[in-house]
């Protein structure tokens, strides 16, 4: 990512303040409408996880500038998800709807700078979570 | 910070899931990873031994090298049993005993341990390569499930039919890797560099790369060996040009090794003279050559307008290709395709240009018409190094006056300035006629100005240009140039009298003058005027097209910047600001970079974010560091040291504040804010009169001058520091020679402040928010909270010092003496607090009187306490209140 699309991600994000849980329920939606069969991963009602959700995009977005911190965090995260059974196709459908839900959260301001800035950001999320579940052993189980 | 060594895998993990469903498919005996050189292959293959070893499998690996290329069964000797292979022989004469025994043996050794879940893997690299003999030996211990394969196949190359078998009867899956995309590639050296990628860095690793892994890791290697790939706060950058690394050409040479001798005829042709028409290119190749090249990566077609081009993929590939060709054969291709897009009539636009940029490189001449036409489009479309070389030629040629203008330009575009000098005024010498000599004179004088830093001798160009036109409209042009030195010198008045004098018939004549005036009249506070005057002139300019000697269209975008942060619309100005960044930076367009940048700073301070000022800081001093345009150094350092003093940090601060002085003067637009630098480093040093001296010293030059908005910002910052009785009748002044709403606001907070009166300053509060300027609203509701305490009046207080910890807070970590002063948050007593729980809980006075002990009377005059102590007015906010007040 350059400076500027970090910079970017970290403001449009801010931006949202208390209407990020709005957007987490909307990507919650978007990616349950995309593909039911991912609900019956979650054991957690609706609210909490629009908050969890929230809550931790927040923080990886602020850890994005210094990567040790950032790819530490990622790390947790992705060794807790593998227990549940994540897919590399799960990857791409929660980007699709992450991109989705930001863009209809942010309405006007949404751009195309800010479109590829949050591609960027999630591609890197994504990358670096599935490598950091392959060094623990963790391979994300194949379609079956 | 450093470089892994062993880079991530990035965009295969769809790959490595086809792995492990073949590994665990019955059916299945191996994988076959194929695609073009340096794509990474043989990394996917290591995965997929981690992976089966993780699944508990014996990993093994064998490769085709050319050591052991000669030697049947060679890549498998290290892996089968020594006795059985001595009794081998030469394979012309194994026998089928021979051979049986020797499968034998191998899969006795390869039968799984006790601990192993399955066969062992083998990852055989470069299975093109691999002698029939192990060829052979494999695809029987692969048919009778003794082993699981994973092979390297290079694309292009001839494979062995037993290996195409594998997949091709389906007893094998074949994957093919292709390059990674932009966004794979930006997410691989991201992770790789453990950091972000400066744009610019980013477009030309992208550029030079393209996705393929082994490309990039050599040249990210080989630029970091280099020293040209460094960090800076965090930040990759790339000083210089990419440097292609050698094993980066061996690396594409093996790929064009094995062409053959149409297909590489091909790549040569593209290499000079691409793109080509397919048609073109069908008609002397043929269809079939063309198609292989797709195939193999090497060329892409894509739809330009209405004809399909061919290119090569990559442009290193070109690189290569053109330092292989011999000359005599460069030469001819050269001038054979200049003749025959002459002789289909050479219609396309740019068709002139490239005709005389392959006769130039075929010849080293040209015709200097056609050369100085081809520099005029490359320097349209901003190519500066292009337009430099041909107009070089043009000059070389034939020493025309346009030859040296268009030179002098590109010159000044790429950072030369001394030599754009030197050039310009060798053309000044030939310049004949109006127009030569006006458009020759603008290029000079902007170069001495803000490239060699020389007003005098700018303002000399102009006055000698005037004595030598005879037209109007050419004095004309000459004088907004000169209005424009004005302005940029930091002498608004003048430079506004001067154009107000003007005659301005021409599209031209007229942006031409909005440049220096929108700027003058942002200077002088007239900041209404100023936008209107951007607003017109950038329509107009687009109208205008391709002419020389004016500056691009952004710099209205750039004025309108400057205007709506001295008019006080500082929150829109970073918004907008910061898209401008984005398109200059994409623009790689060096001034508007650093002009935008700067403003940000600057506006950024004047909200009193000084985290957000660092970083535009940080971005304009990069953008000077590489263009060498140091007029805008100083406004970057002083701003800096400004925002350093705002965080209290004294010793980033006076580190800044020293620097500047050393630095040469930079344009005096930005001269009279400077002071504001040492200023805060003196108070972030705690010397608070010597720092309010200063800026009541600064602003009186400021005011001569006529820098409304810098000197209203320098008298108010003394207000903010005691001199507010000083500072008045100064402030009113300037709120009265402009329009800008900050003006005005810091006018009405300096006479608040000597007034004393808390509703005043409440609204300077609001007034303060209204323009974005956070800290002075954060500061101004403090005092009015200060205020209205000497009044008795709690309840407002507290409201008005919530008020200023809100917008404080927003001030990342801001705290200037005003904020810091004493505020006088009263706590709830015991008692207060016992009855404020109960009335926030619902009760009535009347049960809370009961539960504790007390009459209503005293209930109730405890809540009014409670009240103006919590800065609220019912039960029904009191419950919110308490909480925000939890210790």
């Amino acid at each position: 990512m350059t400076p500027e699309q970090v910079e970017l991600v970290r403001s449009s994000y801010a931006s949202l303040g208390r209407g990020s849980t709005a957007m987490a329920r909307e990507f919650y939606r978007r990616l349950f409408a995309l593909d039911p069969t991912i609900e019956d991963l979650f054991t957690d009602g609706p609210e909490i996880m629009a908050d969890k959700f929230s809550a931790e995009l927040a923080a990886i977005v602020e850890a994005i500038v210094s990567f040790d911190v950032f790819s530490a965090r990622l790390r947790d995260l992705a060794t807790r998800h593998a227990g549940y059974g994540v897919q590399v196709r799960h990857y791409r459908l929660v980007g699709e709807a992450l991109v989705g839900a930001l863009a209809e959260a942010l309405g006007p301001n949404w751009t195309e700078a800010h479109d590829t800035a949050w591609r960027h950001a999630y591609n890197l999320v994504a990358e670096v979570m599935m490598a950091a579940a392959a060094e623990a052993g963790h391979v994300p189980a194949p379609e079956a | 910070m450093a470089v892994a060594t062993r880079w991530p895998l990035v965009g295969r993990r769809d790959e490595l899931d086809t792995f492990t469903r073949a590994l665990d498919d019955p059916g299945c005996q191996g994988v076959c990873i194929y695609g073009p050189s340096g794509v990474g292959k043989t990394r996917l293959g290591e995965e997929c031994l981690e992976l089966a070893a993780a699944a508990g499998r014996r990993p093994l690996r064998a490769a085709a090298d050319p050591s052991t290329s000669e030697i049947s069964f060679g890549p498998l000797v290290h892996l089968l049993p020594t006795d059985i292979l001595r009794h081998l022989g030469s394979g012309d004469s194994m026998t089928a005993g021979a051979f049986a025994g020797l499968f034998e043996a191998a899969r006795a050794v390869l039968a799984p341990e006790p601990g192993e879940s399955g066969v062992p893997v083998l990852l055989l690299d470069d299975a093109h390569r691999v002698d029939d003999w192990t060829v052979r030996l494999i695809d029987r211990l692969l048919a009778t499930q003794a082993l699981f394969c994973v092979a390297t196949v290079v694309v292009g190359q001839p494979v062995p039919e037993t290996v195409v078998r594998w997949w091709r009867d389906e007893r094998a899956v074949r994957v093919d890797l292709r390059d990674l995309d932009q966004l794979g590639v930006d997410t691989l050296l991201h992770m790789a560099l453990e950091g972000p990628l400066d744009a610019a860095a980013s477009a030309q690793l992208w550029h030079t790369g393209r996705g393929n892994l082994l490309a990039l890791r050599e040249l990210v290697l080989g630029a970091r060996a280099r020293g040209a790939l460094v960090c800076r706060d965090g930040v990759w950058h790339i000083d210089g040009p990419l440097p292609a690394p050698d094993r980066l050409r061996e690396l594409v040479e093996l790929r064009l090794a094995e062409l053959e001798p149409a297909a590489h005829a091909v790549l040569d042709q593209l290499a000079l003279c691409q793109p080509l028409g397919l048609g073109q290119l069908e008609a002397s190749a043929g269809l079939a050559v063309l198609e292989e090249l797709e195939r193999q990566g090497l060329i892409t077609v894509r739809t330009d307008g209405r004809r399909e081009s061919v290119r090569l993929a990559h442009p290193m590939h070109g690189e290569v290709l053109r330092a292989r060709l011999p000359a005599l054969r460069r030469r001819s291709i050269l001038l054979r395709h200049a003749e025959a897009v002459e002789a289909r009539g050479a219609r396309r636009r740019d068709d002139a240009a490239r005709i005389a940029t392959w006769r130039l490189e075929a010849t080293g001449r040209g015709d200097p018409d056609l050369l100085l036409r081809a520099a005029q489009l490359a320097r349209y479309a901003q190519d500066f190094h292009h337009a430099a070389k041909l107009s070089r030629a043009a000059l070389a040629s034939e020493p025309s006056a346009v030859a040296g203008l268009v030179l002098g330009e590109s010159l000044y575009n790429l950072g030369s300035f001394d030599e754009a000098e030197v050039v310009l005024a060798a053309a000044t010498e030939r310049a004949e006629g109006d127009e030569d000599v006006v458009r020759i004179a603008h290029v000079r004088r902007r170069n001495l100005m803000r490239g060699c830093l020389r007003t005098d001798a700018a303002v000399a160009v102009g006055r000698a240009a005037r004595e030598r036109v005879g037209t109007r409209a050419a004095r004309e042009e000459l004088r907004t140039g000169e209005a424009e030195v004005l302005s940029l010198s930091g002498r608004p008045r003048e430079a506004i009298d001067l154009l107000d004098d003007l005659d301005l018939t021409t599209a031209r004549l007229r942006v031409l003058a909005a440049i220096p005036r929108a700027q003058a009249l942002a200077t002088l506070g007239r900041t209404a005027e100023a936008i209107e005057v951007t607003r017109r002139a950038a329509r107009e300019h687009q109208a205008l097209g391709d002419e020389l000697a004016i500056s691009s269209p952004g710099t209205h975008r750039v004025n309108l910047l400057f205007a709506l942060i001295q008019a006080g619309r500082l929150g829109e100005a970073q918004e907008r600001g910061r898209t401008w960044f984005d398109v200059a930076a994409q623009a790689r367009a060096p001034l508007g970079v650093i002009w935008i940048a700067v403003h940000l700073a600057r506006g950024a301070l004047a909200q009193g974010l000084p985290d957000t000022a660092l970083q535009w800081c940080g971005r304009a001093g990069r953008a000077i560091d590489s263009s060498r345009l140091e007029g805008l150094r100083p406004a970057t350092v002083a701003v800096a040291a400004a925002a350093h003093g705002l965080r209290g940090d004294a010793a980033a601060s006076a580190a800044e504040a020293d620097r500047l002085g050393t630095l040469p003067p930079g344009f005096g637009l930005l001269a009279p804010e400077l002071p504001l630098g040492p200023a805060w480093a003196l108070v972030a040093g705690g010397e608070i009169p010597a720092a309010s001296s200063l800026l009541l010293d600064a602003a009186a030059e400021a005011e001569d001058a006529g820098h409304v908005p810098a000197a209203a910002w320098l008298l108010h910052d003394a207000a903010r520091l005691g001199a507010e009785d000083e500072a008045l009748p100064r402030l009113a002044r300037l709120a009265a020679a402009g329009d800008s709403r900050l003006v005005a606001a810091r006018a009405d907070h300096a006479a608040a402040l000597v007034a004393g009166s808390p509703e005043r300053l409440d609204a300077c509060a609001d007034r303060f928010e209204a323009c974005g300027a956070m800290v002075l609203a954060a500061e101004a509701a403090a005092q009015a909270a200060d205020a209205w305490r000497r009044r008795r009046d709690q309840r407002r207080a507290t409201a008005s010092d919530r008020r200023s910890q809100e917008l404080a807070a927003e001030c990342e970590g801001a705290h200037p003496p005003a904020l810091a002063r004493a505020r006088g948050v009263v706590p709830l007593t015991g008692r207060e607090r016992e009855i404020a729980l109960l009335a926030a809980g619902g009760e009535t006075s009347k049960v809370i009187a009961e539960r504790l002990f007390l009459s209503v009377r005293t209930v109730d005059n405890h809540l009014g306490r409670i009240y103006d102590k919590l800065g609220v007015s019912s039960r029904a906010d009191l419950a919110d209140a308490l909480r925000r007040d939890e210790p």
